[in-house]
C-alpha cells in the first residue's frame, strides 16, 4: 500500500542520492536544502504512479534530476550562485577540508559538467547500467556508452590535475 | 560495470555523506511532504494569474473599442493595445502548454521542455519591454479618452501625438543604453540585472544557445566528436 509511511522509509533508505544530486547542482547549503525539499516534494506527489516491481532508487534519480535540472533553469538562480569551479562535496558550507582531497577533486570535476553530463556520473558512479542510464535520461545505451568513457577519462585526469580545467558547456562537453 | 579508481573515490563519499547526514539537519519529514510547493506548481500558479489578468484586459479593451467605433483615433489607440494584450495572452497560454511537465518522463525531455519554455519566457519579455514604450501613445490617446473623457488628437492636434511616440522612442533607446551600460555591472541590482538581460535580448540568445546545445548532446553520434 503507497502511504506516506512507506513513502518514508524508501526515501530515508535512499536519502544519500538527494544529497549527492544536491550536491552537484547547487553550490551553497541555502539552495540545496531549497532544492532536496523541491525534489522531495517533487517526488511524494509522483510516488503514486511509481510501479513497485522497478528499482526505487532508478526511479528517485529520474525525478530527484528532473527537478534538479528544471529548478535551476526555471528560477535562473545561477545568475546568483554560479556553480562552475567550485567545489561541492561538503554538505556544509563550513566543513573542512578532509584528508582525502581525491573526493573534492571528483565532486568539483563533477560541478563542473554540464547539467546533462553531471546526470550521466551520478548514475554511472551509483552503479547503474547503462540500460537503465539510457532509460531515465532518454539516451541511446550506445551514446551513454561513449559518452561515460570519455567522461570516466577525463573525471581519472582530474583526480591528479586541477578539476576547473575540466568544465563543460551548459548540458554535456 | 567495472569497478576503478573513480568509483573507488566515490564509495569514499559515500562513507562521508553517511556522517554528513547523521548530523544533517534535512531531516525527512511528515509534514515536509505536502507543504513545498515545487518550482512547476509555483509558475503553473503564475501562469494562470497573467492568462488570468490578461483576459480581463483583453475583454475590457475590446469593450473600449467597440464603445468607441465611432472616434477613429480612440478606435485605433484601442485596437492596437488590445492587439498587444491579446498577443502576451496567446503567448501565456502557449507556455503554460508547455509547462505541463512530467517529472517520470526521460530527463531530456524534460530539459528540452524546460529550454523551451525558457525562450518562450525570454521572447514574450524581451517583446513586452521592447513594445510597452512604443505603445505609450496608444495607452495616452485610450486613457485620455478613457479616464478624463479627452479626445487628445482632436484636443491637442497631430503634433502632441508626434511628440508622445517621439517620448515613447526615447524611453526605449535610454533603456537600451541603460540595460547595455549598467546591466552587467556586478553591484547591479537582480531585478535590475534581469530587465537588462531580457531587454536586450542576452536572455533569448542564453535560452537559444542552451536548447541547441541540449539538441546537439541529444543527437551527438557515439562516432562524432
Amino acid at each position: 500500500m503507497k502511504n506516506q509511511d512507506s513513502f518514508l522509509v524508501l526515501l530515508r533508505q535512499n536519502q544519500k542520492i538527494l544529497h549527492k544530486i544536491a550536491g552537484a547542482y547547487c553550490r551553497s547549503a541555502a539552495d540545496r536544502e531549497d532544492l532536496i525539499a523541491e525534489m522531495t516534494a517533487a517526488l511524494w506527489k509522483s510516488f503514486a504512479g511509481f510501479d513497485e516491481r522497478r528499482s526505487f532508487s532508478t526511479w528517485m534519480y529520474r525525478i530527484a534530476l528532473n527537478v534538479a535540472i528544471s529548478f535551476y533553469r526555471l528560477e535562473y538562480r545561477r545568475s546568483k550562485h554560479d556553480v562552475r569551479s567550485h567545489t561541492i562535496v561538503s554538505q556544509s558550507d563550513e566543513r573542512e577540508p578532509g584528508p582525502d582531497d581525491r573526493v573534492d577533486r571528483l565532486n568539483a570535476f563533477i560541478a563542473g559538467l554540464g547539467d546533462m553530463d553531471k546526470a550521466l556520473m551520478l548514475l554511472y558512479l551509483d552503479e547503474h547500467d547503462y540500460k537503465s542510464i539510457a532509460a531515465v535520461l532518454g539516451l541511446t545505451e550506445t551514446n551513454v556508452a561513449t559518452k561515460l568513457g570519455r567522461l570516466k577519462a577525463r573525471a581519472r585526469v582530474a583526480l591528479t590535475a586541477d578539476p576547473t580545467a575540466y568544465q563543460g558547456d551548459t548540458y554535456g562537453e | 560495470m567495472e569497478n576503478d579508481d573513480v568509483t573507488a573515490v566515490w564509495s569514499n563519499y559515500n562513507a562521508r555523506l553517511d556522517e554528513l547526514m547523521q548530523t544533517s539537519a534535512l531531516l525527512l519529514r511528515r509534514s515536509s511532504l505536502a507543504a513545498t510547493q515545487t518550482v512547476l506548481a509555483r509558475l503553473h500558479r503564475t501562469l494562470w494569474f497573467e492568462i488570468l489578468m490578461n483576459a480581463i484586459v483583453v475583454v475590457l479593451l475590446g469593450a473600449f473599442a467597440a464603445d468607441h467605433a465611432r472616434e477613429l483615433s480612440v478606435l485605433l489607440a484601442s485596437v492596437v493595445l488590445d492587439a498587444c494584450a491579446i498577443a502576451i495572452l496567446a503567448s501565456t497560454v502557449a507556455q503554460l502548454s508547455v509547462a505541463g511537465i512530467d517529472f517520470e518522463e526521460p530527463v531530456i525531455a524534460i530539459a528540452r521542455k524546460v529550454e523551451r519554455l525558457k525562450l518562450l519566457r525570454a521572447r514574450t519579455a524581451m517583446w513586452t519591454l521592447t513594445l510597452a514604450p512604443l505603445m505609450w501613445p496608444a495607452l495616452a490617446v485610450a486613457g485620455l479618452r478613457g479616464l478624463l473623457n479627452i479626445e487628445p488628437i482632436a484636443a491637442f492636434g497631430l503634433p502632441w501625438l508626434f511628440a508622445n511616440v517621439a517620448f515613447g522612442v526615447a524611453v526605449l533607446v535610454a533603456a537600451l543604453w541603460i540595460a547595455r551600460r549598467y546591466g552587467s555591472g556586478e553591484r547591479a541590482a537582480l531585478w535590475f540585472r534581469r530587465f537588462s538581460e531580457s531587454i536586450s535580448g542576452n536572455q533569448v540568445r542564453a535560452a537559444s544557445t542552451q536548447l541547441h546545445a541540449l539538441l546537439q548532446y541529444e543527437d551527438k553520434q557515439p562516432n562524432a566528436a
